[in-house]
This record gives C-alpha cells, sequence and structure tokens, in this order.
C-alpha cells in the first residue's frame, strides 16, 4: 500500500479513529495498530508477513535472554548468534544470489565450472529496515542500554509500525519503546506541522520526483548513448533532485502520519545539497541511516580509537556496508565506496561538517555537490557498466548544447531545488501559523494543495525508490 | 506526580484531538466529493469480488451524486486546463 493512494487514505482514515478511540486502553490499542500494520504490509505479499513476525519475535526471545544473562563469554556468543542470524535473513534473500553469482564468475575466470544454485526467492519489501531495527534493539540490549521489554506486544509494534515499516525513518528501540509504555497524549499531537510534512511530502513525491522521473531521468539512464552531454548533465542533477525529493517525501508522511497517531519519529533530512562537505552532507541525509551505521557499525569497529590508519579503515568499510546494504550490486558498493574515499580524505585534510576553511563557502558547496550527484550515477544505474557508459558520455558526448528537457520539467527541478534553499525557520513559522489559524483555514489548505496535487498528478504512481531497500 | 489522566485533561488537550479529526475527516470528505472519480479508477483497478463490487457502485453512486450537484466540475476543468497548457495527456 502507498502512502500517495486512496487505499492508504480510507486505511488511516479507520485507524486514526480506533486508535485514538482505544487510547485509554494502550494494549488494545498497540495490538490494534499492529495488526493494521500487518494489513498494510500484506498488501505486497501475505507470506512476507511471516517473515516479519518471525523476525520480530526471535528478537524478542533473544533481547529477554540477553537481559538476562551475565556479561561474559556465553553472552557474547549468544549476542553474534542473534547479530548473524538477523545477518542471514537478510543475507538469504537480498544478497544469497548475488555472492553466488560472483562466485561462479570467479571460478569460471580461472577455468572452473562450478554449478550453485540460485535461491530466487525474491526480497521481502524493506527487508534491510526492518533487519536495521530489529539489530538496533539487541544491541541496545546487549551493551544494556536499555532494558528487554517483557512485552511481545511493544516488540512486534515497534518493529511493523506502518509509518516507518516499509522506507524509514530508522527509529531507535529506546525512542520508541518509551512512547509506547504509556498513552499516546493529544496534547502532543502537532497538527501544523504534521499536515504541512504530509502535504508537501505529496507534493514532492506525486508532483515532483514523478515528473522528473517519468519525463526526463528514466529515459536518459535508460539509453544514456541516444542524450547529449547537456541532458546527460542535467540528467545527474535531475536524478539528485529526483531521489531527494522521492525519498524525504516518504519519510515527511511517515512523521506526519506517526505524529497524527501520537508517536514521534526523529527527522531524517536536513537540506542536504547545502552541505559544505561530504562529512556534512552524511548529517544531512538520511539521518537515521547515517547515524545507525555510525553508531552500531563505525564506533563498533573501533571508530577513531584505534589509530589514524584504523579510522581511514573502519571509515571505508562502514561506507562499503552502507552501499552494500542498499543493495546486492557491484555500482552500490562503488558509490559506498567513492563515499568512503571522501570521507577519509577530507578527515585526512581536516574538513569537517563545517566545511574546509580555507577554500571560500561557494567552492567548498559546488565541489560537494558536483561529487554527490557524480556518486549518484553509480546508485541509480543499473549495473556498473551503464554508469560508467553514462559518465563516459557526459564527458565525451556529441552534441553539447541540445536538450530534451521540456520546461515542464525544468520547473519541476526548480521547484525541487527551492526545498534545498528556503531558510530552515520557514517551515517552523507556517506550521506555528497553521496552529493559530481558524478551523476552515485548517481544512482549506490540505485540501486545496491535495486538490491540486491530484489536478496535476501523473496518471499512475510509481513506488518510492527506497521501496527497494 | 501527573497522572496519565491529568496528562491528558490538560488545557486544550481534547480539543487538539478534536480539531485533528476534524481537519482529517472533513478534507477526506471534500476530497472524496470533488474527486470522486479517482475512487471509481482506483477500484475498477483492483481483482473483482463482492466487496470490491459493492464498493464500486457505492463509489459510482457517490460519483453521480457528485457530478449531479457540479462538486466535481472545478477538478474536471482544472485537470483539462492543466493538460492544455503542460501539452500531456491522460492515461
Amino acid at each position: 500500500m502507498l502512502f500517495p493512494t486512496i487505499e492508504f487514505a480510507v486505511f488511516f482514515a479507520v485507524v486514526f479513529a480506533v486508535s485514538w478511540a482505544l487510547n485509554s486502553h494502550n494494549t488494545t490499542k498497540k495490538c490494534f495498530l499492529v495488526a493494521a500494520s500487518y494489513f498494510f504490509y500484506a498488501f505486497w505479499k501475505l507470506s512476507y508477513v511471516l517473515v516479519l513476525f518471525l523476525s520480530s519475535t526471535a528478537n524478542y526471545a533473544l533481547a529477554l535472554l540477553l537481559g538476562r544473562m551475565a556479561d561474559g563469554p556465553l553472552r557474547r556468543i549468544v549476542f553474534w548468534l542473534g547479530v548473524a542470524g538477523n545477518l542471514a535473513v537478510l543475507g538469504v534473500f537480498k544478497y544469497y544470489d548475488f555472492f553466488v553469482a560472483q562466485t561462479i564468475n570467479a571460478l569460471s575466470a580461472v577455468g572452473i565450472k562450478a554449478s550453485i544454485p540460485f535461491l530466487e526467492l525474491g526480497i521481502p519489501v524493506a527487508i534491510s529496515f526492518l533487519t536495521f531495527h530489529a539489530l538496533s534493539y539487541i544491541i541496545d540490549v546487549y551493551n544494556r542500554r536499555i532494558t528487554p521489554t517483557t512485552s511481545l506486544v511493544d516488540i512486534l509494534f515497534y518493529i511493523s509500525f506502518f509509518p516507518h515499516l516499509v522506507a524509514g525513518p530508522i527509529v531507535r528501540a529506546r525512542d520508541f519503546l518509551a512512547q509506547t509504555v504509556r498513552n499516546s497524549r493529544p496534547a502532543d499531537i502537532r497538527l501544523g506541522e504534521s499536515v504541512l510534512l504530509i502535504v508537501g511530502g505529496l507534493f514532492k513525491k506525486v508532483i515532483v520526483a514523478n515528473y522528473i522521473s517519468t519525463d526526463f531521468v528514466d529515459g536518459v539512464f535508460a539509453n544514456p548513448i541516444a542524450y547529449s552531454s547537456l541532458d546527460l548533465l542535467l540528467g545527474m542533477y535531475a536524478y539528485a533532485i529526483q531521489i531527494y525529493c522521492d525519498f524525504s517525501a516518504y519519510t515527511d508522511i511517515a512523521i506526519g502520519i506517526a505524529c497524527l497517531l501520537g508517536y514521534r519519529f526523529p527527522q531524517n533530512f536536513n537540506q542536504p545539497y547545502r552541505a559544505l562537505s561530504v562529512t556534512d552532507f552524511w548529517r544531512r541525509w538520511h539521518i537515521t541511516l547515517s547515524s545507525w551505521l555510525r553508531d552500531y557499525l563505525y564506533i563498533a569497529l573501533g571508530g577513531n580509537r584505534k589509530g589514524r590508519a584504523r579510522t581511514y579503515v573502519n571509515l571505508m568499510l562502514t561506507m562499503l556496508l552502507g552501499g552494500l546494504w542498499h543493495g546486492a550490486s557491484w555500482h552500490f558498493v562503488l558509490w559506498g565506496a567513492l563515499h568512503g574515499i571522501a570521507l577519509a580524505v577530507e578527515r585526512l585534510l581536516g574538513i569537517t561538517a563545517d566545511g574546509p576553511r580555507r577554500i571560500p563557502a561557494v567552492l567548498a558547496w559546488l565541489i560537494t555537490f558536483h561529487f554527490v550527484c557524480i556518486t549518484w550515477v553509480f546508485f541509480r544505474a543499473d549495473s556498473l557498466e551503464s554508469a560508467l557508459m553514462y559518465l563516459g558520455n557526459l564527458a565525451g558526448g556529441d552534441v553539447f548544447w541540445s536538450t530534451t528537457m521540456t520546461w515542464w520539467v525544468a520547473l519541476m527541478l526548480l521547484l525541487g531545488a527551492v526545498t534545498q534553499f528556503w531558510p530552515g525557520h520557514w517551515f517552523d513559522a507556517a506550521a506555528a501559523r497553521y496552529d493559530r489559524a481558524p478551523l476552515p483555514v485548517k481544512i482549506a489548505i490540505p485540501f486545496a494543495v491535495i486538490f491540486l496535487v491530484a489536478v496535476a498528478a501523473p496518471g499512475g504512481i510509481p513506488p518510492f525508490i527506497y521501496f527497494q531497500f | 506526580m501527573a497522572t496519565e489522566r491529568d496528562l491528558n485533561d490538560l488545557p486544550g488537550s481534547g480539543l487538539r484531538l478534536r480539531t485533528t479529526a476534524i481537519v482529517v475527516y472533513v478534507t477526506l470528505a471534500l476530497l472524496a466529493l470533488a474527486i470522486p472519480q479517482s475512487m471509481v479508477n482506483r477500484l475498477n483497478d483492483f481483482t473483482p469480488n463482492a466487496a470490491r463490487d459493492a464498493a464500486l457502485s457505492l463509489a459510482q453512486a457517490f460519483a453521480g451524486l457528485s457530478h449531479r450537484i457540479g462538486a466535481d466540475w472545478p477538478y474536471q476543468a482544472g485537470r483539462r486546463l492543466f493538460l492544455s497548457v503542460t501539452g500531456k495527456q491522460d492515461d
């Protein structure tokens, strides 16, 4: 079930009413929200629900066991078995066939003909997000940062809660479970913030991201040799705007919906294309993933505590695995590697999230933005070969000044770019004004925006980019 | 120490939930009235079964009502204007 659809609107209308009606019976309400979330997930494929349930139940039991065991080698073994179990689920569904293909290719290169069977299971939607939520829970329990909950419902709820289930934001167990032990407070609903996030998200996804994708980016990336260098350059910028508008739209809507139901999610984007360094970019882009990787992978590997060389190795490993997390393909690995190299180089040069001190801010911005855009080509392309072909044609294409971009796509790009550069406090001010507005205005604003989105919407809504992860 | 009931009874707490509910449901109702054909189109995409057929009949009746009172006119006119300005075509 996609957010910008009629079935989701009906689903949410029911869930909103029932969950608040059950609010004084917290456990019943959570049971209802778990059932609703499983129903939401089952819209993709009923059998995926089993993966979700078994993973949640196993991690619930594992956390209870870890909570009761005394520190020592046995507890460490149980913990690592749990981590391996979670990664095995991810590995079987998402990476097994990739590694089998690589093994067959490698053996074939040295003259050995291997016959290793492929599983071809299909990847359950959002299995990577599901695994990260589960891992964050058992790692925090193992490190005694949180006490394992004895409530199975709380864990089922934490892992499956439908606003974040499919594409994040990645919510930490300790932040979310603290909200589930009490009834939701109507006083915590931030209506202005929620409405603006939801209608803004719908606009970014349905209008900006969709038109950029279907009217320009898809064609340019499908057959780069048929386009001019200018088209390829614009296609690269356009994809940067598209992926931001697509992904940030999903998490904005998720945060808004969760807030209407009385739950708080963390911020996931902070105008990432304003970044003055790659380090800065990762503090603004998919914040919940980058902070997850920092806390549970980079720091666990030793972070910067084990010397200079090891710090660079840890940075590279973290970003390589971050790339691989997005998909079992070399172009994702290379995308992660390029970001890892950039982070290591910035560290070597003493460049922080504030940007380099020796060059003007505008130059730092230009370098960072173009680095990010070029690496997006590896992210967007179907394969490493396609990405290299794209960049090769961009650098040495024939007709530079002709473009197939329409004025409509250019307008969408402009609108997408504007989201990066308006002052951050405008959103808070707009939300506060909305909250002070009379009731008819409160209704008129979301109605008018959604109405206009429907008037200008393309025929079908493609899935969000991050659903595949 | 404040109890859960105290927190839910904070001044404005009930009003905020009531306001939120009104905004959510009135907005959805107005959208259903203004763009009823979208419900019919969406339901036509689903595999036919008893529940879908019943919902489709309801949506068609609603679309008919909306058309009779002219509530769907702004959407139809807006859509035509959008298509003519952008040169796009309906799928």
